[in-house]
């Protein structure tokens, strides 16, 4: 019952049991009544069961069809600058005198929304030179592997596209 | 063309493999647990997925290739909170660096050094 | 052609876990040798699908998404008791 009443987002409950029922249906080699019923009560129970964590009563889970091609795009473009990361890295290891000059920079995010601000320490830490450590309410700590790359992250121009993307949900 | 197409399969496994090589060298050559974490967290993120792709291509299946798309998918979203995870569990328990590294307070002062930029873009 | 570099790139892959073994039994501290796990867990996935490729016997992928969510749970166990000094 007390499982229950923490669900205060039924809409991110219904998501989150489709894409749970989705894997366990892409897992299961054929379709059975058994199976069909063990899934989808599997699904319908995980999501009870972690109800308290997965839904804050302030962040209720809603997006549009225009947020997720933005997120789309901006994955790819992720893409390319994990590539560019790759190179340099091989570039600074590979070279026999390893040109690095470490140290942790403290940053401030635009980003309000959790999941916005998880996304893109994610995409600090697999783009050139930095890594993301620590990430405690508007406060990200950031280690950098060289002074250039420390003076780049503080005004990284994919914050400008996360939050437009922020910016133009419900 | 045959071949072109055999030859670009062949280019991502190998580079796949190079990426992975400078995760390793990276790891033992490095001099602490910062720099080293560099390394792996970018470089076997980026050759996991090209060896992954390269595997795409070959595998026969619509049901194979989806389950490779979940794996790299898998990888490519726990490899950087892993790296997260160990990088503030050792800062917590305060694993040394090199004595070099320098510190930069960006949170209460934005952009030291960069004062021709103005402070209206920055509270944005 | 691609079959003859899947061989040398799974060869490669073991060599390289060979390599990271240095960092997991020397490494200074705790940090380091998770470090290390980690980059041998990455190994053993890719190492699991090519082998899945050239048995042609794809039952192994299952087991390659099924290790990457287990290598997940193990490291973050290890983490939270090293942190905290507890796990609950």
């Amino acid at each position: 019952m007390r499982l229950i009443k923490s669900v205060t987002d039924w809409r991110g409950f219904t998501i989150i049991s489709v894409i749970l029922a989705s894997f366990w249906f892409l897992m299961s080699p054929k379709l059975e009544p058994a199976n069909v019923i063990i899934g989808i009560g599997c699904a319908v129970g995980l999501t009870f069961f972690w109800s308290p964590d997965l839904f804050k009563p302030g962040q209720p889970m809603r997006f549009n069809l225009k947020q997720l091609v933005k997120l789309v795009l901006y994955l790819a473009h992720l893409g390319w600058n994990v590539v560019l990361s790759g190179l340099n890295v091989a570039m600074i290891v590979l070279s026999p005198k390893m040109p690095i000059s470490p140290g942790f920079v403290l940053l401030k995010t635009k980003l309000q929304k959790d999941l916005t601000r998880v996304l893109y320490a994610n995409s600090i830490t697999l783009t050139p030179g930095t890594i993301t450590v620590d990430l405690n309410g508007d406060r990200l700590l950031v280690h950098a592997m060289t002074e250039d790359a420390a003076k780049g992250v503080s005004d990284w121009y994919m914050q400008d596209k996360m939050r437009d993307i922020e910016l133009s949900g419900p | 063309m045959k071949l072109v197409w055999e030859l670009f399969v062949c280019f991502l496994l190998w580079s796949g493999l190079f990426f992975i090589f400078v995760g390793t060298v990276g790891l033992v050559r490095l001099p602490d647990l910062y720099t080293r974490m560099h390394a792996t967290a970018k470089c076997d993120t980026l050759g996991t997925g090209l060896v992954l792709l390269a595997l795409m291509t070959q595998v026969g299946g619509f049901v194979e290739v989806v389950k490779l798309i979940i794996c790299a998918a898998f990888v490519w979203s726990i490899n950087p909170v892993m790296t997260h995870l160990i990088g503030s569990t050792a800062y917590i328990r305060g694993t040394e660096y090199v004595p070099t590294t320098f510190f930069r307070d960006c949170y209460h002062d934005p952009y030291p050094g960069r004062e021709d930029l103005r402070r209206e873009d920055v509270n944005a | 052609m691609i079959e003859l570099s899947l061989r040398g790139v799974f060869l490669g892959l073991v060599v390289l876990s060979l390599v990271t073994l240095y960092r997991i039994i020397w490494g200074p501290h705790a940090s380091d040798r998770i470090v290390g796990t980690n980059v041998l867990m990455t190994n053993v996935i890719l190492g699991i699908v090519i082998l899945a490729h050239l048995f042609r016997n794809y039952t192994y992928l299952d087991v390659a998404y099924t290790y990457v969510l287990s290598s997940f749970i193990g490291t973050v166990c290890v983490l939270k008791s090293l942190g905290k000094g507890r796990l609950s």
